[in-house]
């Protein structure tokens, strides 16, 4: 009796909640039922929200990052008026619920089982997880976004565009001799002293613009954290360049004494990635990478590589922003 | 033969001693009715509105037999909400606060200093180390317990091994001998945090440090519920007893009592609460500290009745300050930065009045 019951209050609850009416299988491999039209939609963590500024900027309910008015300037209309939510951890869950997304989207981070995914699904949410790294995973990450979105086409013209993009710089640096070959140290935190090993996809962008990685390791790639180097190892290793992460960075690397002592800095081969709208190299991951990769490339091989800041970079706008950027933009962006 | 407290020397005039006893007396019953107001009423708030007749319903169904069972018609959201995010919230909150002013009220008891708690000890120090571990190698939610308790455990045996080689007595070898360990695992987790991985962990970590109900499930609430209930209700069977703490050993020894080991016991009990909630809701500092002085100025300083009121108040301060935490931004406000910027300047205001009392009242 009690048990008939219960069903029908499940029953009940069932038909008041809209109908599952597709599975999906995310990029984690799980079973996810979700709402055939998707009109709402809430990403927990910043690399897949940055995706879907460029796919479907007019589904969110919001952006999990805050954005300075710098930063606003150089995102797409739809994204300037979204209100700032939070991502994982920070949201109200309460308004979480208010905001009634149908499917929520999670980073698929390796190998950690996800909080995120266990609290969604204990709300009656959708959750599908996404890969944002390392960056090959990302063409397959924007059409699995465009399945889930039905925005297939518009998904594939973006992974063709990072597909023809990654390969178009492979080529020109795949018959760099090893000789040529630049030994570069990825400077990840402020002071510069944090750095990435060779293989390990936070600091992928050295192989991706056709360097390699100075710092060797012997442990595997994973939920590693930033490997701590001091100024000793790094005039053992020697580096020919130094990739910073930021620009703050590379201002200080260049004028501190200690620096100085490299021959990467004094021969100024210090390079740092833009960071507007965001950092275009990780923290956020992105497809800004692409770009990075594409002016890293240059500046380490200007005689091999060629890369024309300012055209690149509306193009790469008009393609996932469909945005005409202005000089001031460029000149913003370039800093 | 009730023993008078050695914290409570002030000489009360007459008068006012009835009015302190008629307080005494009434001050638990009315202290648990307020409970209940304070867990209803938060219950009733959050960002999502659900009109207060529905979360009456939604209880209802779920605890009452279902011949009891109201038919009213609420949406399966409003359950959500009810049912997933609400209550074991405020379950959560209120089992860590009457956890961490028993755990309080305890220690501060046995010590016989009310200038101590489980935060100045080191034991959220010491736990959180252990938890911080156990989260960077990955453990199940059992061996992060069980770890939080080793570092609470380890941090309040040496904080009070390192108060006894002082031969001064009073309060200050203690507070000192608490600020030494601390410091040494706060440098710990400041290793633990350096080597954590800065995209995945280390949010997770730092968050957890600064001490959240956020992420509050039903899983947690079972987790710390036993705990509570175990380490709690045991120090509750010894309240009577920590009134002997609180004399000096030499005249509890004259009445009986085995000190020793009703000291450990005391200190196992209140780290395996603070371990427990620290393992659920990371770091939630000052609460165990200044919630046995709200209930002193309630129910007085005789254990038999502070502990329970403790427990109380505990729970009420949790609550109140989650319900602000939870209301106020648009995004969570974590607890332990609520806590600490309360609990700073009210046990400022604490030590003021103490030392201008130790001086004036001479």
């Amino acid at each position: 009796m009690r048990g008939a019951q219960v069903l029908a209050l499940i029953g009940a609850l069932m038909l008041s909640a809209p109908a599952p009416a597709r599975e999906i299988v995310d990029m984690a491999g799980r079973h996810v039922d979700v709402p055939d039209v998707v009109r709402r939609v809430f990403v927990a963590h910043d690399p897949p929200a940055i995706f879907m500024t460029a796919l479907a900027p007019d589904l969110l309910l919001g952006t999990p990052f805050s954005r300075s008015p710098a930063a606003d300037a150089l995102f797409p209309p739809a994204v300037r008026s979204l209100p700032v939510i939070g991502g994982a951890m920070r949201i109200n869950l309460e308004r979480l619920v208010a905001l009634a997304p149908d499917v929520v989207i999670i980073w698929n981070m390796r190998g950690q089982p996800d909080e995120t995914a266990r609290q969604m699904q204990a709300l009656g949410l959708p959750a599908v997880m996404v890969d944002a790294a390392p960056f090959s995973h990302y063409p397959a990450a924007f059409r699995f976004l465009g399945r889930l979105l039905h925005r297939e086409a518009r998904a594939e013209e973006l992974a063709q565009a990072l597909e023809t993009g990654a390969l178009r710089l492979q080529d020109e640096v795949a018959d760099i001799p090893e000789s040529e070959r630049k030994r570069v140290y990825y400077a990840d935190s402020v002071d510069g002293l944090k750095s990435q090993c060779a293989g390990f996809f936070r600091g992928e962008i050295v192989e991706l613009s056709g360097a390699s990685n100075a710092l060797r390791c012997d442990r595997p790639d994973g939920m590693t954290a930033s490997v701590g180097v001091n100024l000793e190892k790094l005039l053992v290793l020697d580096p020919d360049a130094v990739l910073a992460r930021t620009g703050a960075t590379a201002r200080l690397l260049r004028s501190d004494a200690g620096w100085r002592a490299l021959r990467a800095v004094r021969g100024a081969q210090v390079f740092a990635a833009p960071e507007l709208p965001f950092n275009w190299v990780e923290r956020p991951h992105s497809q800004f990478k692409l770009l990075a990769a594409q002016m890293f490339a240059h500046d380490l091989y200007p005689d091999r590589v060629r890369f024309d800041f300012a055209a690149e970079t509306r193009a790469f706008y008009k393609t996932f922003y469909r945005m005409d950027l202005t000089d001031a933009d460029v000149a913003r962006l370039r800093k | 033969m009730p023993m008078s407290p050695a914290c409570e020397s002030e000489a009360a005039p007459l008068r006012s001693q009835a009015a302190t006893r008629w307080r005494e007396l009434t001050g638990t019953p009315v202290l648990a009715l307020t409970l209940l107001i304070v867990f209803a009423a938060s219950l009733m708030l959050g960002a999502y509105r659900v009109p207060p007749t529905h979360v009456v319903e939604i209880l209802a169904n779920l605890c009452l037999p279902e011949s009891w069972r109201p038919s009213g018609i609420w949406s399966a959201t409003e359950q959500t909400v009810v049912t997933v995010i609400r209550l074991p919230r405020l379950l959560l909150g209120a089992l860590a606060g009457a956890g961490l002013g028993l755990a309080g009220a305890s220690l501060q008891g046995m010590m016989r200093n009310p200038l101590v708690g489980p935060d100045l000890l080191g034991v959220s120090s010491g736990a959180a180390c252990g938890g911080m571990l156990a989260i960077l190698m990955g453990w199940p939610d059992a061996g992060l317990v069980a770890s939080a308790f080793a570092g609470g455990f380890i941090a309040l045996v040496c904080a009070s091994l390192l108060a006894r080689a002082s031969r001064g007595g009073g309060v200050l070898p203690i507070v000192l001998a608490g600020v030494v360990v601390s410091a040494f695992f706060t440098a710990l987790h400041g290793l633990i945090q350096y080597t954590a991985d800065a995209e995945s962990k280390l949010p997770a970590l730092v968050y957890w440090l600064i001490g959240s109900f956020a992420a509050a499930n039903a899983h947690k609430v079972a987790i710390l519920a036993p705990v509570v209930a175990f380490a709690g209700g045991a120090l509750i069977l010894l309240r009577w007893r920590i009134n002997l703490l609180s004399l000096d050993d030499f005249e509890a020894e004259a009445l009986g009592q085995k000190t020793r080991a009703l000291r450990w016991s005391v200190l196992a009990l209140a780290a395996l609460i603070v371990a427990g909630q620290v393992a659920v809701s990371g770091i939630v500092g000052w609460a165990g500290l200044i919630v046995p002085h709200f209930a002193r100025m309630v129910v007085g300083a005789d254990h038999r009745r502070l502990l329970p009121a403790s427990a109380l108040i505990g729970a009420i301060f949790l609550l109140v300050v989650d319900d602000v935490g939870r209301m106020l931004a648009p995004q969570e406000l974590p607890i332990g930065i609520l806590t600490a910027t309360i609990g700073a300047p009210a046990f400022a205001a604490l030590f003021w009045r103490s030392q201008r009392r130790a001086t004036g009242g001479e």
